[in-house]
């Protein structure tokens, strides 16, 4: 598993949807603004559950928003 | 800053200045014979010891965490305070061992230790612990 990384385009979807912010991002999918950040440096990688609530806050697929490159 | 990072980051700081008021008084106040010989030192020592303790957990990371499930807790909080008990664990085995090493050494000749360091190991011990648990929660998120 060494190398393998999930990469995620929160940001760019963000930007596409009215420049949501993280605050409201974070808000809409349960979760700390600090996590959004969190994720969008590629530092923490979420749970299933929490992926899947960020995707339906951009209403898309999981595919869509994260992406595993192992 | 994340609201538990700020807790764990008061709670650190905070318990830090607090064993430093501890070691000056138990230092000023006689060391290992004032702590055994004097009870209003002990009692001081003590009341200043559970003061301590009773604050930093009242600050208190885990118990913060749990009652604020929803935005201000989240599933990352949860995993770096989950996380946290690894650098106490550390942290409070060192102490052990530093402990025990040092006052076998020094008292190998005697055969025997004097009363009050078990006591003093206790304090300490449950100090670092408490101290060592913000410190691994600022580690988790340093990290994540």
């Amino acid at each position: 598993m060494d190398g393998a990384v999930v990469r995620n385009r929160i940001r760019r979807l963000r930007f596409d949807h009215d420049e949501m912010t993280q605050e409201e991002l974070g808000r809409l999918a349960g979760c700390t603004r600090q996590t959004i950040i969190s994720l969008e440096q590629g530092k923490y990688v979420p749970s299933l559950e929490l992926a899947f609530r960020i995707a339906r806050v951009f209403d898309t697929t999981i595919e869509d928003v994260f992406e595993f490159d192992g | 800053m994340a609201p538990l990072q700020r807790r764990a980051l008061i709670s650190l700081v905070l318990g830090l200045v607090w064993t430093a008021v501890l070691v000056v008084l138990f230092v000023t106040r006689g060391g290992i014979e004032g702590f055994m010989n004097d009870t209003p030192t002990r009692v001081l020592l003590s009341v200043l010891f559970v003061a301590l303790l009773t604050s930093v957990a009242f600050l208190g990371v885990p118990w913060k965490a749990r009652s604020g499930r929803g935005v201000d807790v989240d599933e990352r909080d949860l995993e770096i305070l989950r996380r946290a008990p690894r650098v106490q664990l550390t942290a409070m085995m060192l102490t052990l061992a530093a402990w025990v090493i040092g006052l076998t050494e020094y008292y190998w000749d005697q055969g025997s230790i004097p009363i009050m360091w078990p006591y003093l190991m206790m304090m300490t011990t449950i100090l670092v612990s408490t101290l060592a648990q913000s410190l691994g929660v600022l580690i988790g998120y340093r990290r994540s």
